[in-house]
């Protein structure tokens, strides 16, 4: 029995076991039920937090937004049906469209290309030199759209290609695929602009 | 024979699992896997590098966690569409109201549940309608999005754009549209039991349609900077000046404006404006020189819709929406129907006009200076529509038809848009209107005037296709301003066979139709009180004011896209106040759809 035998049943008993709570839970704050959605808001709000954080920059904004994501969640919930998408790719894309609304409407967003990057004082684990990280940025700023969701999901946000399928709402092993592609798009930029950074 | 041996990208996949939960180095997976280290070094190396962008964030505390759960109990949740179960609770009602209404009934609760959607059980919350522009509102030190459709609480901090016009829509079918650089707070918003709505306006127009409730105790209050205007019943305008000056202009029934000690009680047409302390009155006579008219002698509901998409008139079913600030509409169902025009924005508007009864008749519009055009409406068809132009020119505005002819509308999808959100307790108004209508309102023809909106596909419904047989059980009376002319032509008939909704109309698409111009200044405008509104010291700021003059039936929120205009769903759509060039996790991230 290998390792990868062993995740993969992992993954499955942990996301079979959430999902039942998941469900009742949702079958709850459907009805009303505050003290639900409250579980279901410690639950997930850590990710949608980080997901916004790693996007936005910024702490307070990606708070925020993070709040209004969950109360527009708790409003429309209601109307949520479980057999079409996963609670949590449903709770992901509002937070992505809350996102793109930010950058959208929002005149002072953080642009990573311009004068106004966020700070590495307020970003809490900049890791990368300020050179390097920006030519890793423009490296993905040049991949496909596909390709730079799934970086950004997988490294950023650190999820699992089964989590990222979920979310983005293919296969795993499609993600898996895609994400080779992805990084070997990534190395090609880099060794193109960034003198073999990588 | 298969081989058992993973693909690339599954070990790929592995790899970085692996490293990222420091279950291995780079070496000893490269170690683990020398078949594929070559190819793995590079990639993982660049996945490690990815890595470094990231943002570890950790929870937010107790007590942020504490506050959005005291947001999320006081926010009501939008309730899935249950159509049937709408229109089974709207039918119960209205069979107890007898047999007379049942079809008028059955095709206004149809075409509510098919053009609307969704009935709102918010009674402690508003729900926000945005024609144009965009509305924020205040959350901390931030100003969000507030979308279109969302409902918003008491203690709500709102804001309209430079170019945002939207509507509030209370549990009682209250309405208060925002004009563009609006800002309020929503201070109370009851309506489970005796009615208590209350606004803070800090700056902006406001136009009002205020549910009729004339119990002791139920409030409808506008705080100003510099006054406090209550009402019952009615349809009013506030609007702030840049110097705080608040001005309060009424359409319909009694406002009662307070600042300081003084009081003024500003009755239909009239005016008043109020500083720190004092409440200066308007005549009324200034106001209605301003004031262009529709009048719809004609066994026809009238709708205007605006370039913004909202509009100002009447359903057949009694309902009145007054979503265009300035302008104000009677309801057809209390005698022939008028629409007012003052202080409106320029531009092309609609006017679509719905069938109530078998007849011919005619609009008349009348302009500040005496002018007067009619158009005939013949006999036969159940829709009209008529592009008109509206002039602002200072205070004056015109209103004169663009077409000579009303053009027959036969396709259900042609027509303009309308989109209401309609209470319970605006629902049993239009009912109770319905009931008691002066002038005999036949079978409403929801589905073939107002379309459900685009993103929903539309079907005929068996049930709500129009008919033309006479009530059973009500005599028509005579309308008490228009008689319908004899028309040779059209005997009465005991049954007649109702068209298929999907089917064209048969008849020619355009009936010969008369425009009579009156380029005299023929005194045609309606006579006006000479009443002056009076100012008295108040010993009482708060008393309330029996309103007077007829009331409007049930309130509801129009919001409709003109024909002439770029497409509904352009102009439905919310748009930001600028646009911004995209960042760069913009153009990294792009929207889905």
């Amino acid at each position: 029995m290998t390792s990868l035998d062993d995740d993969s049943n992992a993954i499955q008993a942990d996301a079979l076991a959430e999902r039942v709570v998941i469900d009742n839970l949702v079958e709850g704050a459907k009805h009303g039920d505050a003290d639900a959605f409250g579980v279901l808001y410690d639950r997930y709000q850590p990710e949608i937090l980080r997901y916004l954080v790693n996007h936005v920059r910024d702490r307070p904004t990606a708070e925020d937004l993070t709040q209004q994501v969950f109360l527009k969640a708790w409003q429309a919930i209601p109307r949520y049906e479980q057999r079409n998408v996963p609670f949590k790719s449903w709770l992901y894309r509002m937070a992505h469209n809350q996102m793109v609304d930010h950058f959208r409407t929002k005149r002072h967003t953080v642009d990573l290309e311009g004068v106004e990057r966020a700070e590495p004082a307020e970003a809490e684990a900049l890791v990368l030199a300020g050179e390097t990280r920006e030519i890793l940025e423009g490296a993905l700023l040049r991949l496909s759209n596909d390709h730079r969701e799934v970086l950004v999901l997988r490294f950023l946000m650190e999820k699992s290609a089964a989590e990222i399928g979920a979310i983005m709402g293919r296969k795993e092993v499609t993600m898996r695929g895609l994400q080779l592609r992805a990084l070997r798009a990534l190395r090609r930029e880099l060794d193109t602009s960034g003198g073999g950074l990588a | 024979m298969t081989s058992s041996r993973p693909p690339f990208e599954h070990i790929l996949d592995v790899c970085i699992e692996d490293l990222r939960t420091g279950r291995a180095t780079l070496e000893q997976l490269l170690a683990l896997h020398p078949q594929h280290a070559a190819m793995l070094e590079p990639l993982l190396r660049t996945a490690t590098m990815a890595r470094g962008l990231a943002i570890a964030a950790s929870p937010s505390d107790a007590a942020k966690r504490a506050d959005f759960m005291r947001l999320v109990r006081n926010t009501p949740q939008q309730r899935p569409r249950g159509i049937l179960t709408t229109l089974r609770q709207t039918m119960n009602g209205l069979l107890e109201r007898g047999m007379v209404i049942v079809p008028a009934a059955m095709a206004v609760a149809i075409a509510m549940v098919i053009v609307f959607g969704r009935t709102s059980s918010h009674a402690e919350a508003s729900t926000v309608t945005i024609f144009s522009g965009g509305m924020e509102q205040q959350r901390g030190d931030i100003w969000t999005k507030v979308y279109d459709g969302e409902h918003v609480n008491v203690g709500a901090h709102l804001r309209t754009t430079s170019d945002g016009r939207a509507l509030l829509t209370f549990g009682d079918g209250t309405t208060v549209a925002l004009d563009p650089t609006t800002q309020l707070t929503i201070e109370a918003a009851s309506t489970t039991g005796l009615r208590e709505i209350v606004l803070r306006q800090e700056s902006g127009r406001l136009w009002h349609q205020v549910a009729p409730d004339q119990r002791d105790g139920s409030t409808f209050a506008v705080h100003t900077p510099t006054a406090v205007v209550t009402a019952h019943g009615t349809v009013f305008e506030t609007s702030i000046a840049a110097d705080g000056e608040t001005a309060v202009n009424t359409a319909e029934g009694l406002v009662e404006v307070v600042s300081g000690s003084q009081r003024v009680d500003v009755a239909p047409g009239e005016s008043a404006n109020a500083v720190k302390d004092a409440v200066r009155p308007v005549s009324r006579e200034t106001r209605a020189a301003h004031t262009s008219t529709l009048e719809v002698d004609a066994p026809f509901a009238a709708s205007v819709i605006g370039p913004d998409g909202r509009a100002t008139g009447a359903l057949p079913n009694g309902i009145t929406y007054q979503q265009i600030p300035g302008a104000f509409s009677t309801s057809p169902t209390v005698g022939a129907q008028r629409i007012e025009l003052s202080n409106v924005r320029s531009g092309e508007y609609t006017l679509l006009l719905r069938r109530t009864n078998d007849g011919d008749g005619n609009i008349t519009f009348r302009t500040p200076g005496g002018n007067t055009q009619s158009v005939s409406l013949p006999d036969g068809a159940d829709t009209y529509q008529l592009r008109v132009q509206v002039t602002a020119t200072g205070n004056n505005v015109s209103v004169i038809p663009v077409e000579k002819v009303a053009a027959v509308v036969t396709k259900p999808s042609e027509a303009p848009q309308e989109r209401v959100v309609v209470t319970e307790k605006a629902k049993e108004r239009a009912a109770e209107e319905l009931r008691k209508a002066v002038v005999p309102i036949r079978t409403p023809e929801p589905t073939s005037t107002v379309r459900p909106r685009q993103t929903v596909t539309p079907r005929p419904q068996p049930t709500a296709t129009p008919t033309r047989t006479p009530f059973p059980t009500r005599t028509p009376e005579p309308r008490p301003t228009f008689t319908p002319r004899p028309d040779p032509t059209r005997t009465p008939e005991p049954e007649r066979t109702p068209r298929p909704t999907a089917t064209p109309d048969p008849r020619p698409t355009r009936t010969p139709v008369e425009v009579t111009p009156t380029p005299t200044a023929t005194p045609n405008a309606p006579p006006l009180p000479t009443t002056t509104p009076t100012v008295r010291p108040s010993a009482t700021p708060t008393s309330t004011p029996a309103p007077s003059g007829p009331v409007p039936g049930a309130t509801a929120t129009v919001r409709s896209n003109v024909i002439a205009s770029a497409t509904p769903t352009a102009t439905a759509t919310p748009k930001p106040t600028s646009t911004p060039q995209p960042g760069f996790f913009e153009r990294l991230f792009p929207r889905r759809r």
